[in-house]
C-alpha cells in the first residue's frame, strides 16, 4: 500500500526536495551529456548536406496502386561450408534476411546449384529463372596475421539478376555490392555476420538493417527480477544485472551501458547500471520506477512514484524538470524529431505524444515506443482488449490507427528496431508458434516470427556498439 | 446397593448457587435501562481526514464503460496489380526505360554493366559523392537519367514508392469520376516539406481540367496537412533524398481500383 496521505496533483517541492532535485539534475545531466556521443551521432548532428530537391523526381500517386506489393524474391547461395565460421555466418545472414521482412528468401531447395563453392560463378540467369531479383552469397575465411593471430573475415556479396541471360558467352556475374567484416575471435563471428546483413540491406534499400543489435528486458527470476539482453535474432541471452534484486525498466544508454532501476531488500527503487548493479547517486524524492534515455543520449527521463502518484522528470538543457503531463504519468519514451511519449491519465490511462492523447479513447494503453517507419512516424503501444492485449500503431497525432496483432493471449512491450523496419514484442499466445519473443515487420505484421522462448517486460532495442572498424573489401 | 457420591454436599450447593447467580446476572443485564448516549463532537472543526491509499493500477484496470472500437488486425490485402510506380520488385524485369529519372531500369542496367559501387564497399554503400560511383552512366540507361549510382537509384526507387504509398492513403478518388474519364486525368502539385517532415504549403503545377478530380487533389493535401502526420524518413544512407519540396502527381488508371 502507498503512504496514507492525500494525493496531490502537483509535486510540492520543499527545500530538501529542491536540493535533491538539484543533485539529481546534475547527475542526470552528467549521465545524459557526460558520455561522449558516438562519431556517427556527432556526424548526424553536424551540418547536413544540402538536400537535392530534384533527386526524387515526381512521386506518382496512382489511386489504383492500393494493396501490398509482393516482396521481391531473394536467392541465398548455399555455399558448401569450409569451416564452422563459414557455416555460422551463412546461417546467420540467411536467417536475418528471412526475419527482415523485406525479401522473400527462396527456399534452399530452389537453389540452382546446391553444391556451389565460393569459387563457383554465380549463375544469375538460373536464379532469375527461379524468380530471384537479388542474389546474396556469404562466406567466411580465416585470415592469418603474424604467427598466431587468426581472424575471420566474413564477406557478403549481392547481385542483381536483371538482364541476366543464360549463354556460354555471357560474362561472369558482376557484383552489385560487396562488403566484409572481421571477427577478432570466434565468438565475434555472429555479430560480424549481422553487420554483413545490415550492410547488404543498406546497400539494397538505402536503409541499413538492424541485426547487429540487441534488446534489453526485465524478467522474473525466482523471487527477484533481473535485466537480460538478447540479440535481435533471439540468440545470445545474457543476464546483465544482479540476481538478488528487483530490476525494472532496463534501457541502453550511451556507449551501450545498460541502465535500470533496482530495489534491494524491498527498499525504494533507484537508478543503477551495469552487471554489478552499481547505484547511481541520483537522489530524487520517492521511488524511481522507470528510466528512459533518448536515442542520441542527450536527454533522459525518470518515472518517480511519490505519495501514491507518479510523475515524470526530464533532463533537458541542463535542468531536471517535472514534465507537464496528465495525472499518473509514467513510461516516458523519446522519439525522433524531439518527440516525447508517455502513459498517463485517469481513470483510463492513454498514450500521449507531446501532451496530446493518441491512443484510442476508452482503452487502457501502455508501453509506447516510436517507430520511424517507411510509412511515416508511428507510435506503437499496447491496448487492453477483451481476453488479452494487442499492439496498435498510430501516427504521431493519433490518426491512421492500425492493429498490428490479433491473436490469443497478451502481446505487450513493443520495441522498434533502430532502422524502423521491425517491431519486437512479447506474446503469451498459446497458438501458432507459442509464447515468446517475436519480431514483426512493421509493414507486414503477418510475417511476425518467434525468435525466442523468453518472456519478459519493457523491451528496448539498440544497435551494438562497433568494436572493430569495418574492413574495406574490393572486388 | 450403596453408591458413594463424588461430590460433597457443600460443593453441590456452591455450584447450584453460582449457576443461579449467573442466570440472575444475565437477566439483570437485559432488564437494566440503557446507558445515556455519549454525544461526540462531529463538527467540521474537529474532523480529521481519513487516509485512503489509492493504488493507481487498481483504478485504471477498470477502464471506461464506453470504449470505442479497435480496428481489426491488418489482413493481407489482395496482391495489387503491378503498377508503374517505381518498385524494384515490380520493375526489375522490365527492360524498357521508365519515365522516371531514377527508374529501376537505369539502376539495374548500370549494376550489370559495372562493378564500380562494389569497389567502394564497406558498411554502407557507395556513398553520395563517392568517386567510384560518380562515373558516366550506363549503356542501356534512361536517356534522360541523371543518377549514376545504382545503389542510390535503388534507394530512390524505394523511397519514391514509400512516398507514393503515404500520399495514396489520403487520396480518395475512387468512385468520384467515371473511369473512362478518370484514367485520362492527372494532376500535379508541388508540396513544401518542413524540417520536421510535415507538409507545408503547396502549389498546383498542373490541373487535370476535371473539377471533381482537382478538388480531390486539393482535399488530399488538405487532409494530410490536417492530420499532422510526418512523411516517411529518407533512407539513412541518403538523407539528402528528401528535399524541401516534393513534386507529386495524382492519377488513377486501373478500373477495378478506381471506380
Amino acid at each position: 500500500m502507498h503512504h496514507a496521505k492525500p494525493m496531490r496533483m502537483t509535486m510540492r517541492r520543499t527545500s530538501r526536495d529542491s536540493r535533491h532535485v538539484s543533485l539529481a539534475s546534475a547527475l542526470l545531466v552528467s549521465l545524459a551529456f557526460g558520455i561522449a556521443i558516438s562519431p556517427e551521432r556527432a556526424n548526424a548532428q553536424g551540418a547536413p548536406a544540402p538536400p537535392d530537391d530534384a533527386l526524387l523526381g515526381t512521386v506518382e500517386v496512382d489511386g489504383s496502386g492500393d494493396g501490398v506489393v509482393p516482396l521481391p524474391k531473394l536467392g541465398f547461395v548455399p555455399l558448401v561450408p569450409t569451416n564452422d565460421a563459414d557455416r555460422l555466418s551463412q546461417s546467420v545472414v540467411r536467417h536475418d534476411l528471412e526475419l527482415s521482412g523485406q525479401y522473400d528468401v527462396l527456399a534452399l531447395e530452389k537453389s540452382p546449384d546446391p553444391l556451389a563453392t565460393r569459387e563457383s560463378p554465380v549463375d544469375l540467369a538460373a536464379w532469375r529463372s527461379k524468380g530471384a531479383e537479388i542474389v546474396v552469397r556469404v562466406f567466411a575465411e580465416p585470415k592469418v596475421e603474424g604467427e598466431t593471430r587468426i581472424r575471420t573475415v566474413i564477406s557478403g556479396e549481392a547481385y542483381e539478376t536483371r538482364g541476366a541471360v543464360s549463354s556460354p558467352s555471357s560474362p561472369p556475374a558482376k557484383v552489385l555490392y560487396r562488403t566484409s567484416e572481421t571477427a577478432e575471435r570466434p565468438a565475434d563471428v555472429r555479430a560480424a555476420s549481422h553487420r554483413v546483413t545490415d550492410a547488404i540491406l543498406g546497400a539494397l534499400t538505402g536503409r541499413p538493417g538492424s541485426f547487429a543489435s540487441h534488446l534489453a528486458f526485465s524478467q522474473r527470476d525466482g523471487k527477484w527480477q533481473v535485466a537480460k539482453t538478447i540479440d535481435a535474432d533471439g540468440e545470445n541471452v545474457k543476464t546483465e544485472s544482479p540476481s538478488d534484486s528487483t530490476i525494472l525498466s532496463p534501457v541502453f544508454g550511451p556507449s551501450g551501458v545498460l541502465y535500470y532501476v533496482m530495489s534491494r531488500d524491498f527498499a525504494p527503487f533507484r537508478v543503477a547500471a551495469g552487471r554489478a548493479g552499481t547505484f547511481l547517486p541520483i537522489d530524487v524524492p520517492g521511488s524511481v520506477m522507470g528510466i528512459a534515455i533518448s536515442p542520441d543520449g542527450a536527454r533522459a527521463a525518470l518515472t518517480v512514484m511519490k505519495d501514491g502518484k507518479s510523475s515524470i522528470l526530464t533532463s533537458e538543457n541542463g535542468k531536471l524538470t517535472t514534465l507537464t503531463a496528465a495525472p499518473l504519468a509514467h513510461h516516458p519514451a523519446f522519439g525522433p524529431l524531439g518527440k516525447v511519449a508517455y502513459v498517463g491519465g485517469t481513470p483510463v490511462q492513454r498514450v500521449h505524444v507531446d501532451g496530446q492523447p493518441v491512443s484510442p479513447a476508452g482503452f487502457m494503453a501502455s508501453a509506447p515506443t516510436f517507430c520511424d517507419t517507411s510509412h511515416g512516424l508511428w507510435i506503437i503501444f499496447t491496448v487492453e482488449v477483451a481476453g488479452g492485449a494487442e499492439l496498435v500503431a498510430t501516427d504521431s497525432k493519433g490518426g491512421n490507427m492500425r492493429r498490428l496483432t490479433q491473436r490469443q493471449g497478451e502481446n505487450r512491450y513493443p520495441a522498434c528496431s533502430p532502422d524502423g523496419t521491425l517491431v519486437a514484442f512479447f506474446s503469451t499466445t498459446k497458438t501458432g508458434q507459442g509464447p515468446g519473443l517475436y519480431v514483426m515487420p512493421t509493414g507486414r505484421p503477418w510475417l511476425a516470427k518467434k525468435v525466442s522462448n523468453e518472456l519478459g517486460q519493457t523491451l528496448r532495442w539498440e544497435r551494438l556498439e562497433r568494436t572493430v572498424p569495418p574492413a574495406t573489401a574490393r572486388p | 446397593m450403596n453408591v458413594e457420591s463424588a461430590f460433597r454436599p457443600y460443593e453441590i450447593a456452591v455450584a447450584f448457587m453460582s449457576a443461579i447467580g449467573a442466570q440472575l446476572g444475565l437477566v439483570a443485564l437485559f432488564l437494566a435501562p440503557p446507558p445515556p448516549p455519549a454525544l461526540g463532537d462531529v463538527s467540521d472543526d474537529n474532523a480529521r481526514p481519513i487516509a485512503i491509499a489509492i493504488t493507481p493500477v487498481a483504478l485504471l484496470k477498470k477502464g471506461s464503460t464506453t470504449p470505442g472500437k479497435l480496428p481489426t488486425s491488418w489482413e493481407r490485402k489482395p496482391k495489387a496489380a503491378k503498377t508503374d510506380v517505381a518498385q524494384p520488385s515490380t520493375q526489375a524485369d522490365l527492360d524498357s526505360p521508365s519515365k522516371s529519372r531514377l527508374d529501376a531500369g537505369v539502376v539495374s542496367a548500370r549494376s550489370d554493366a559495372q562493378a564500380g559501387p562494389a569497389s567502394s564497399s564497406t558498411t554502407g554503400d557507395a556513398a553520395p559523392g563517392d568517386p567510384a560511383s560518380a562515373s558516366s552512366g550506363v549503356a542501356n540507361g534512361s536517356s534522360n537519367g541523371t543518377e549514376t549510382d545504382p545503389l542510390k537509384g535503388r534507394a530512390a526507387d524505394l523511397y519514391r514508392a514509400q512516398l507514393a504509398s503515404w500520399f495514396l492513403a489520403h487520396f480518395m478518388i475512387k468512385g468520384k469520376v467515371p473511369f473512362d474519364e478518370l484514367q485520362k486525368l492527372r494532376g500535379e502539385v508541388l508540396v513544401s516539406i518542413s524540417e520536421d517532415r510535415h507538409i507545408g504549403g503547396h502549389s498546383v503545377m498542373r490541373l487535370s481540367g476535371n473539377a471533381v478530380f482537382d478538388a480531390e487533389v486539393e482535399a488530399t493535401i488538405a487532409r494530410i496537412r490536417a492530420s499532422g502526420a510526418e512523411l516517411p524518413p529518407p533512407p539513412p544512407n541518403y538523407p539528402d533524398m528528401l528535399g524541401r519540396t516534393v513534386s507529386v502527381g495524382f492519377r488513377c488508371t486501373t478500373r477495378s481500383q478506381c471506380e
